[in-house]
């Protein structure tokens, strides 16, 4: 494996204790034809606190303190909580929060320059993952987008704009409290 | 086309015309031991249907396409699509639930499927509100009007251990 690309990418990973950004996600066949394009704004925070809140209309709310993740569907009247794992949607999350420690433990990294970014390419060594490789570009130190690969080609393409990195973020934005009259479904493991 | 609804029958007819339409929103599904919630969007052609759902995040999307002899499935962790002759088996075996495909495409619109006996229940407006029908308990809600025909925005289905909930914020009527 390439340590340096490893160091590099953990280095910057170290780099950032907070994140809050605006961001567009697009997800493509591989024919490149738009499946599916959402907006939003995520907030991240060490150790694996996440806000990532998408506009309607395809409104939802996944919030997570570190160690429970709540998935609140709005529009569904109902909020999901389960355990904040390793899994692919957590992925992202749980990276840039702070577990530099599971990178080398979990993916294989290369790094290449491309359009003046520099981008770190993962692939996961546990090929049961819905993903086949993640990559991360960044424009020095700053985080620019995030592209979630999986099996059939398809590739999910995750835009940052308006990003602020090692600001002060309000704790509350990373407790959810459920709204009264929702429907809860609690798929924590073992709870 | 009425602005209010009201009356049963002239919803019921339009509904029947509506045979090519899409949809986008949001589907949960709750089995006893699981629940999945994804995005979805639906494209209905008269009997050819095209679903795409996706995680969210965009993780694990899944595509079902297909019509009552055949369909084909499309999973992130398969890279070639499986195909059989009914859906429901299909995404029974690979998904763990499956969609009621054949009523569901009828339910959706608010409109008892015409292959069968139902139980149906009007609202005092003329919309369909709950509806009883091969094994399926349903209830619609939230009701508005695209290009002048009044479509569910959420639809709940209960029956065979299954719980279905479907959101929809967008219809785009072709007909």
């Amino acid at each position: 494996a390439d340590d340096a690309a490893l160091t590099s990418f953990v280095q910057r990973l170290g780099g950032t204790t907070t994140l809050e950004a605006d961001f567009v996600q697009t997800v493509q066949d591989q024919q490149g034809q738009v499946l599916q394009q959402t907006e939003g704004r995520l907030a991240i925070a060490n150790p694996g606190k996440l806000r990532w809140e998408t506009r309607p209309p395809y409104e939802q709310l996944v919030v997570s303190d570190g160690k429970v993740v709540w998935v609140y569907d709005q529009d569904l009247e109902q909020v999901t909580i389960r355990n904040l794992e390793m899994r692919v949607q957590d992925t992202p999350a749980l990276l840039l929060g702070g577990r530099q420690a599971d990178v080398a433990s979990n993916f294989e990294v290369s790094q290449f320059q491309q359009d003046g970014l520099r981008v770190f390419h993962l692939i996961p060594h546990d090929k049961s993952q819905l993903f086949e490789s993640l990559e991360f570009a960044y424009q020095a130190d700053q985080l620019v987008s995030m592209t979630i690969a999986d099996a059939t080609g398809q590739v999910t393409d995750i835009q940052l704009s308006n990003v602020a990195r090692n600001q002060p973020l309000d704790g509350m934005a990373f407790v959810f409290d459920v709204p009264e009259g929702v429907d809860v479904i609690d798929a924590r493991a073992g709870f | 086309c009425s602005l209010l609804p009201g009356d049963q029958q002239l919803q019921q007819q339009q509904l029947e015309q509506l045979q090519d339409w899409q949809l986008r929103g949001k589907l949960s599904v709750r089995t006893n031991s699981d629940s999945v919630t994804g995005y979805l969007t639906w494209e209905q052609q008269h009997q050819q249907y095209d679903l795409f759902i996706t995680g969210p995040m965009g993780q694990g999307s899944s595509r079902l396409q297909g019509n009552p002899t055949e369909a084909t499935l499309t999973l992130p962790d398969h890279d070639q699509p499986l195909t059989a002759p009914n859906a429901e088996s299909l995404m029974a075996e690979y998904l763990g639930w499956y969609l009621p495909i054949e009523g569901i495409r009828y339910w959706v619109k608010g409109q008892p499927s015409p292959a069968s006996k139902a139980t149906s229940q009007f609202d005092d407006y003329g919309l369909l509100s709950n509806l009883q029908q091969n094994g399926w308990t349903i209830r619609f809600s939230r009701y508005q009007q695209h290009q002048g025909i009044w479509l569910p925005g959420l639809i709940k289905l209960k029956g065979y251990d299954y719980t279905l909930t479907l959101a929809i914020n967008e219809w785009t009527l072709h007909d």
